[in-house]
C-alpha cells in the first residue's frame, strides 16, 4: 500500500521571461522558503537550449515525499504566510518568469533517487522527453523504459536519471543525461522505439543543468543547502 | 532578408554521426512586439552566431498563428550540433518580447529544398512507427525527429501561394493518408517584402 513517506516528485515547466534564463536559474537556487522540518531535495534546475525544446523555458524537479510536499503546499496556500522568505522570493522572481505548468509525479520502476544519481559522474547535459500516451499505457511504458531503454542508452555513454509518471494523466517524463554533448547521434541510434500500441506522442528537449544544481554537487547538497558561490 | 539555401542533400539515417541534422524553429511574435519582419531579421541574425540558415518563412496567419515565423537551420553533422549545444544559453538569440518559441531536431529522410519554391505547406506528422513515416508518399521534403523517428515534418512546396493553392486543389497534405495518426499543418511563405 502507498505511504505518505513514499518518494514523490514535483516537475515544474517554467515559462521564463525573454532573456532571463540565467537570472531565473540563479535566483531559484537551492534556498528553502518554508518550515525547515519540511525540507526536501531540489533535484535540479534546467534551461532549454535553442536547437530543441522551447525558449525561453526552464524545468525544476523536486524530490520529496507526499507528507512533506503536502506540508509545503499547506504553508503556501494556508491562512498564514510561511514567514521564511517565500513571499520575498516570489516577488523577486516575478521579473524572471510569467507562469508555468507543473505535474505531481511518481517514479517509474527502478528510477533512481537523487542520492543514487549523485554517486556517479556529474551529468549536466540532459535530453528530456514528455510522452503523452494512450490511456492505460503509462505504467507499461515506464516499465519498458527501465528494462529496455536504460541498458540501451547506457551502452553509448548516456544515463537515464529519471523516468516517472504523472499521477493525474497518462503522461510520462524521462530524463537521460551525459557529461557533455559529444554523443548526441549515438543516443539517437541507441534509443529503442516504443510499442506502437502505446501511441506515444513525444516532445523532446535539450536542456542544460544549472551549475549549482543539487544533483551535480559532490558531495550531494542537503535539502535547502545552497552551493558555494 | 529571407533567404533560401540549397541543401547539400547529405541528410540521412539518424544513426550516422556524419548525417546532416536540422533544427526547426517556430517563433511567436506580437503585433505589439516583434512582427514578422522583425522575426525574420532576428532569425537571419543568428548567422552571425554560427547558425546555418536553410530557410526563413513567415507563417500565413489565416490558417495558423500570427505574427509567427518558421526557420530551418542546418547542422552539417553531429559534431556541428554538439558545438552549438556546448555554447549553452548564450547563443546570441534576441528573445525580446517573444511570446513563445518551439524547436525540434530532425534528420532528412528525402527531398531537397528547391530554391524555386517560395511557399510551403508545413506539417508536423506522427505515425505508428519510423518505417511508416519513411513510407509516407507525397511531400517534397520529409524529416524524422532525431529522438522520436515515428514523428516528423513534411513540407510541400510551390513557386507561389497561387501555385500552392493549385496543389491544394489537386490534393496535398498528410491528413487522411495511410498510416498517419496525427497531422497539423499550415501555409508558410518567403515574403517578398518586410512584413508588419
Amino acid at each position: 500500500m502507498a505511504s505518505e513517506n513514499d518518494r514523490f516528485y514535483l516537475w515544474e515547466d517554467i515559462y521564463i521571461a525573454p532573456g532571463r534564463v540565467t537570472h531565473y536559474l540563479g535566483n531559484m537556487g537551492n534556498d528553502w522558503s518554508f518550515d525547515p522540518t519540511l525540507r526536501y531535495h531540489l533535484f535540479g534546475l534546467f534551461g532549454h537550449l535553442r536547437p530543441m525544446g522551447h525558449a525561453p523555458r526552464g524545468m525544476n524537479l523536486w524530490e520529496g515525499d507526499w507528507k512533506r510536499v503536502t506540508g509545503m503546499l499547506t504553508e503556501q496556500f494556508g491562512p498564514k504566510a510561511p514567514g521564511h522568505g517565500f513571499e520575498a522570493w516570489w516577488m523577486r522572481s516575478n521579473v524572471d518568469r510569467a507562469g508555468g505548468w507543473d505535474r505531481l509525479m511518481l517514479p517509474g520502476p527502478g528510477s533512481p533517487s537523487i542520492a543514487e544519481i549523485a554517486k556517479g559522474t556529474p551529468r549536466p547535459c540532459v535530453i528530456q522527453q514528455i510522452v503523452r500516451l494512450r490511456q492505460g499505457a503509462r505504467d507499461d511504458y515506464l516499465e519498458w523504459f527501465g528494462k529496455k531503454v536504460r541498458p540501451a542508452v547506457e551502452r553509448v555513454g548516456w544515463k537515464p536519471i529519471k523516468w516517472m509518471g504523472a499521477i493525474h494523466s497518462s503522461l510520462a517524463i524521462t530524463l537521460i543525461a551525459a557529461p557533455d554533448w559529444s554523443r548526441m547521434g549515438d543516443l539517437a541510434a541507441a534509443m529503442p522505439p516504443p510499442d506502437p500500441a502505446w501511441e506515444a506522442d513525444v516532445e523532446t528537449h535539450a536542456m542544460q543543468a544549472w551549475a549549482g544544481c543539487s544533483y551535480l554537487q559532490r558531495p550531494l547538497l542537503e535539502p535547502g543547502q545552497s552551493p558555494k558561490r | 532578408m529571407a533567404t533560401v539555401k540549397k541543401s547539400t542533400g547529405k541528410g540521412g539515417a539518424r544513426s550516422k554521426s556524419s548525417a546532416e541534422i536540422y533544427s526547426f524553429w517556430e517563433l511567436m511574435g506580437a503585433t505589439t512586439g516583434p512582427t514578422r519582419g522583425e522575426l525574420a531579421h532576428r532569425i537571419t541574425a543568428m548567422g552571425r552566431n554560427g547558425w546555418d540558415l536553410a530557410i526563413n518563412l513567415a507563417s500565413i496567419g489565416s490558417d495558423g498563428h500570427w505574427p509567427h515565423s518558421m526557420a530551418v537551420f542546418r547542422f552539417a553533422n553531429a559534431a556541428a550540433l554538439e558545438k552549438q549545444l556546448t555554447v549553452g544559453f548564450a547563443d546570441g538569440m534576441d528573445e525580446r518580447d517573444l511570446k513563445w518559441a518551439k524547436m525540434k531536431l530532425a534528420t532528412k529522410l528525402r527531398g531537397d529544398l528547391d530554391t524555386k519554391h517560395r511557399s510551403w505547406l508545413f506539417e508536423y506528422v506522427r505515425f505508428g512507427s519510423a518505417e511508416d513515416l519513411a513510407a509516407h508518399q507525397g511531400p517534397d521534403l520529409l524529416f524524422a525527429e532525431l529522438y522520436a523517428p515515428w514523428q516528423g515534418i513534411a513540407m510541400w512546396g510551390a513557386d507561389s501561394l497561387r501555385a500552392l493553392m493549385q496543389r491544394e486543389l489537386k490534393g496535398i497534405g498528410s491528413v487522411g493518408k495511410p498510416g498517419v495518426l496525427q497531422a497539423t499543418g499550415w501555409w508558410t511563405t518567403i515574403p517578398e517584402r518586410v512584413l508588419v
